[in-house]
């Protein structure tokens, strides 16, 4: 292993495959798919067992219910560990399918709280509380159950993993909770250690001394005990933890009294404040001085109930001070028309600080952004993966089409060698005939054009004039052939239903070939599939941005693992705007773009909204619009460029569709270079003739 | 930034810090155009169409502040990708959970690099002094960067070794650290090309190893490879893989320690490593050390130097 990028001319692989190179990209990509067949075997192994232990009989593999986790991997843990901890976190999510989730309804029941207590605290507060209470003793209870009776030890590594992962200053309760009732053998023990604590809050600490004690109860009795005992010692467990907290929790809310005040001596708040768990609390929009003080995140800060936000004004806000912006004021204004609003500059910051750690649309989860969203629900599963395997994405459309959300995805390459093979076979003649062809780009450059005068103005003489020799002259973009040039081929493929399992294989042979030959035609080639599920659906086969196969040879596997029949409908016009204006985006626009639509003929969208698509495109973007139609429906579309079609009778054929297609494509590039053969002799000539044929506004 | 994050800030001090995050900024050197820190991809973008070896890297930090690194990697095509100076790095940033690898995403895609900056200021420092090489350059620092990781390092350091290395530095295991690199050095190596790359060029790259990165094993064995005498390739492996189990177990009992941590004595230490993994340093500091993990270190490295001197002895006695 050990291939970096461009580095393995020294290196050679010695290592066997394991899992932890599933998610490794410093691997060569086969090994990292032997990786992933490896841990999905070890997933499914892990959820087979774990629903047994849920069902307490085997399980069946029809019965398993959860997804694979996959999130752990995207972080910056170690490979091995990391994929332990994937496997412990789908064997979690297997068993609170089958036992009925974290929550579970009767410890919901015993959780209890008497009245006097109940009538004591905010109940809002009480009933958040107690959910973290059950959850966290939830997962407490299925940790236990799957690794002592059920011998799964990858949930212990999950839960070494989350304690890894938490934020040691604990700004929420929850996390407090999920630490004390889960990682408490370790967590205790650091929390009491001197330099660790002085970075907790006080009130942390306190509601940590607390929650230890019924925690090492539980333990005890949870290392000896049977599985018909472990619900009642963790319901006990729950029961005790809500009593624990009860002290903590903020008192029902009361008509507001005057705020205490300030010890003149210390400036410190009296020390009462600091007692309760506080809720987050939502001023009302209101003008206020720039002065206000905020809270500053490396500040002790007690945990709340809700989630923090990032930035937030400290305590009561001093009012303005009055006539204090009075100069910047104009006349009639009032105060609160000029004083900026607290509420908006926070928002506003805020909004700024996620725009600069956002990620691009296209990027791979980052590992920040992974750890961050795993922090904030540890243990609850499908995170990420719904994310990686379809992202759902605003497009705007070209034309009168309105906007839509297009799903995402990129195809894996494809595990059946024989499908493979099949595909690959069947796309070697339009590759042969395709490949010799060389494709030239197209690029503009400023030409510096010359006015000269006519009739009885001699050029010779004008300098006589004392004209400036600046009127005479003008710069001009020319389109010209850029022989070094690599073109775009954008090849769109039509996976609606409509389409039969003969032109489905005839489009996937299509597109094989073209991203086969794009080493040896100079061009570039982008390949995606378009269909749709409840949206539509764009899957790319092969984008050098987005698809995890870093050469064209792995992505020709990947559109072998395309289904062999069309599924549902699409949106046409919003899925090829959508594929554009992806390419356009990674690829930029310096040069022309051949668009190859390949379909069966029968449009989901509108006729006119695809003309008007087809027309938008051309205007904006330097392209050439092709249609392939695979059938015999017939196309009416005079804004496209070229139509081809292969009829029915001839898509069992790859080498008749390797003539027609290697005929337009022919035809297409020749047409190019006939253009720009012809511009650039043109503009030989002209230069030779010193004359350019320009219309002449010049002085006199 | 430093200020709201202390507590210190006021509403003007995050209006103004939003100003700044929104201000468009011109990145020197010929950029064409002004982007905002809001738009990290386009702020990439524009500085690597300064320099393609130029990498620009924004991540959010758990408080959700940004953090940056602006550094420069390695464009040998030829090369492992490396990061060769860090030229920005924010002083509260989390790039680094470890000190070999960095996850940078490029092109859309993350990518391991290897971390070869800090090693840059003390080979500045060697080559200053350094009678033969005169004055060092920055160009003189990437040549010798890049070709110790296109030769040894790319294959001595592999990711896997991630949590070793980790464990290695926190409880001060050098010898443990060096066997793994050597270890790794045979096996992941063509060792014949290595051989014949360095035998033209061969002092810069065994001084660095000796001076700079002063790992003696590996030192001896470029010295070895550089003698132009091929050792018996099949025999050191041999040697190699077995040294390399032995380390494992090793390694495998050193994690099993009980009682590793003073105010830890019921855990082992695997729990230790496994769930304070980003905090280890802190965690595992040396004053909390118990007798027990002091006698696991020892009988580690004991090993893991056993092991060194084996693979060197069958370099010495299997030349063919």
């Amino acid at each position: 292993m050990t291939s970096y990028y461009g580095g393995d001319k020294f290196q050679r692989s010695w290592r066997p495959v394991s899992i932890a190179d599933a998610n490794r990209s410093s691997a060569s990509w086969l090994r990292r798919l032997e990786a992933q067949d490896l841990l999905e075997e070890m997933s499914f192994e892990h959820q087979l067992a774990a629903a047994a232990c849920a069902l307490h009989r085997n399980a069946r593999e029809s019965e398993l219910k959860a997804a694979p986790q996959r999130a752990p991997l995207y972080t910056q843990f170690p490979g091995f560990p990391a994929a332990r901890a994937c496997l412990g976190l789908t064997a979690i999510a297997e068993f609170n399918v089958h036992s009925g989730g974290p929550a579970h309804h009767w410890l919901r029941q015993a959780l209890r709280p008497s009245a006097a207590d109940a009538a004591a605290v905010d109940p809002a507060a009480l009933a958040r509380v107690t959910e973290f209470v059950v959850e966290a003793v939830g997962n407490r209870m299925c940790i236990d159950h799957l690794r002592r009776f059920g011998g799964i030890s990858a949930v212990e590594s999950f839960r070494l993993f989350a304690c890894a992962l938490l934020d040691l200053r604990f700004t929420r309760l929850k996390d407090v909770v999920v630490a004390a009732c889960l990682l408490g053998d370790l967590v205790f023990a650091l929390v009491q250690r001197e330099e660790m604590s002085r970075r907790i809050h006080p009130l942390t600490l306190r509601i940590f001394a607390a929650l230890s004690p019924p925690c090492s109860e539980y333990e005890d009795s949870a290392a000896t005990c049977s599985a018909e005992y472990l619900p009642a010692a963790g319901t006990v467990l729950a029961a005790k933890l809500l009593n624990a907290l009860m002290p903590f929790l903020p008192p029902k809310p009361q008509p507001a009294p005057a705020p205490a005040a300030k010890n003149p001596l210390t400036g410190l708040q009296p020390p009462g404040r600091s007692r309760t768990v506080p809720r987050l609390q939502h001023f009302p929009l209101s003008a206020e001085a720039l002065s206000t003080p905020v809270q500053g995140s490396d500040e002790l800060v007690p945990p709340g109930i809700d989630d923090p936000p990032p930035l937030r004004v400290q305590g009561p806000r001093p009012q303005a001070a009055p006539g204090g912006d009075e100069a910047n004021r104009l006349p009639g204004q009032s105060a609160a028309q000029t004083a900026p609003n607290v509420q908006a500059i926070i928002q506003k910051a805020v909004q700024a600080l996620a725009e600069a750690t956002g990620r691009a649309p296209w990027d791979d989860p980052r590992v920040d952004q992974v750890a961050d969203a795993l922090r904030r629900a540890i243990f609850a599963p499908g995170l990420l993966h719904p994310e990686l395997s379809a992202r759902p994405r605003r497009v705007a459309a070209y034309g009168s089409a309105p906007a839509g959300v297009v799903r995402e995805e990129t195809l894996p390459r494809c595990r059946n060698r024989e499908a493979v093979e099949r595909i690959r076979k069947a796309a070697a003649p339009i590759e042969k005939k395709l490949r010799h062809l060389r494709w030239f780009g197209e690029r503009e450059e400023p030409t510096l054009e010359h006015f000269h005068s006519r009739g009885g103005l001699d050029p010779r003489r004008l300098h006589a004039l004392g004209a400036s020799p600046l009127i005479y002259r003008r710069w001009a973009k020319q389109t010209i052939t850029d022989y070094r040039g690599r073109p775009v081929v954008l090849l769109a493929k039509d996976g609606s239903s409509s389409n039969t399992l003969q032109t489905t294989f005839a489009g996937q042979t299509l597109a094989a070939a073209f991203i086969m030959i794009q080493r040896f035609a100079r061009l570039r080639v982008v390949a995606a599939d378009y269909s749709s599920g409840a949206t539509p659906l764009v899957r790319w086969l092969y984008h050098p941005g987005k698809t995890p196969g870093s050469s064209p040879a792995d992505a020709v596997e990947a559109v072998a693992a395309l289904p062999p029949k069309g599924q549902g409908s699409n949106e046409d016009v919003l899925s090829l705007s959508h594929v554009l204006r992806e390419t356009v985006a990674t690829l930029g626009t310096s040069q022309v773009i051949h668009l190859i639509n390949v379909t069966d003929g029968k449009f989901n969208s509108p006729l006119p909204a695809v003309r008007a698509m087809i027309k938008a495109m051309r205007e904006q973007h330097r392209l050439t619009y092709s249609i392939i139609v695979l059938g015999d429906t017939p196309v009416n579309l005079p804004e496209a460029d070229h139509v081809v079609r292969i009829p029915t009778a001839e898509l069992n054929d790859s080498r008749l569709i390797a003539d027609r297609v290697a005929k337009h494509v022919n035809l297409m590039v020749v047409s190019h270079r006939v253009k720009g053969r012809k511009n650039h002799e043109q503009q030989e000539k002209q230069k030779e003739q010193g004359k350019m044929e320009l219309r002449f506004h010049g002085p006199g | 930034m430093t200020r709201i994050r202390a507590g210190e800030g006021t509403l003007q001090d995050v209006q103004a810090l939003e100003t700044i995050l929104r201000q468009p900024i011109a990145i020197p050197a010929g950029a064409s155009r002004k982007v905002p820190l809001v738009m990290p991809g386009n702020v990439a973008s524009e500085v690597r169409s300064v320099c393609r070896a130029l990498h620009f890297e924004a991540h959010a930090m758990p408080d959700r502040f940004p953090c940056y690194l602006l550094c420069r990697t390695g464009t040998d095509w030829d090369a492992p990708d490396t990061v060769l100076d860090e030229l920005y790095l924010s002083a509260r940033n989390d790039f680094f959970p470890d000190e070999r690898f960095v996850l940078l995403m490029r092109g859309g895609r993350s990518r391991t690099f290897l971390r070869l900056s800090p090693l840059r200021p003390k080979l500045r420092r060697h080559l200053g002094g350094w009678p033969i090489a005169g004055k060092a350059d920055d160009r003189e620092c990437d040549d010798i960067l890049e070709t110790a990781a296109k030769l040894v390092l790319g294959a001595a350091w592999y990711e896997d070794q991630r949590l070793p290395f980790h464990v290695a530095d926190v409880f001060s295991l050098a010898q443990f650290r060096a066997a793994l690199e050597v270890m790794g050095f045979v096996l992941g190596s063509d060792l014949y090309k290595v051989s014949t790359a360095i035998r033209d060029d061969n002092e810069t790259l065994i001084d660095f190893f000796e001076n700079v990165y002063e790992s003696e094993p590996l030192a001896a064995l470029l010295r070895h490879l550089a003698s132009g005498t091929m050792p018996h390739m099949a025999n050191l492996e041999a040697k190699a893989r077995e040294a390399f189990v032995k380390l494992n177990c090793g390694f495998s009992a050193f994690l099993s320690t009980a009682g590793p941590l003073r105010d830890m004595e019921k855990q082992q230490l695997y729990k230790v490593v496994l769930g304070c993994f980003f905090n280890l340093r802190e965690v595992a500091a040396r004053e909390t050390w118990t007798p027990s993990i002091e006698q696991a270190r020892e009988t580690l490295e004991a090993l893991s130097g056993e092991c060194t001197r084996d693979v060197l002895a069958a370099l010495d006695s299997s030349t063919a």
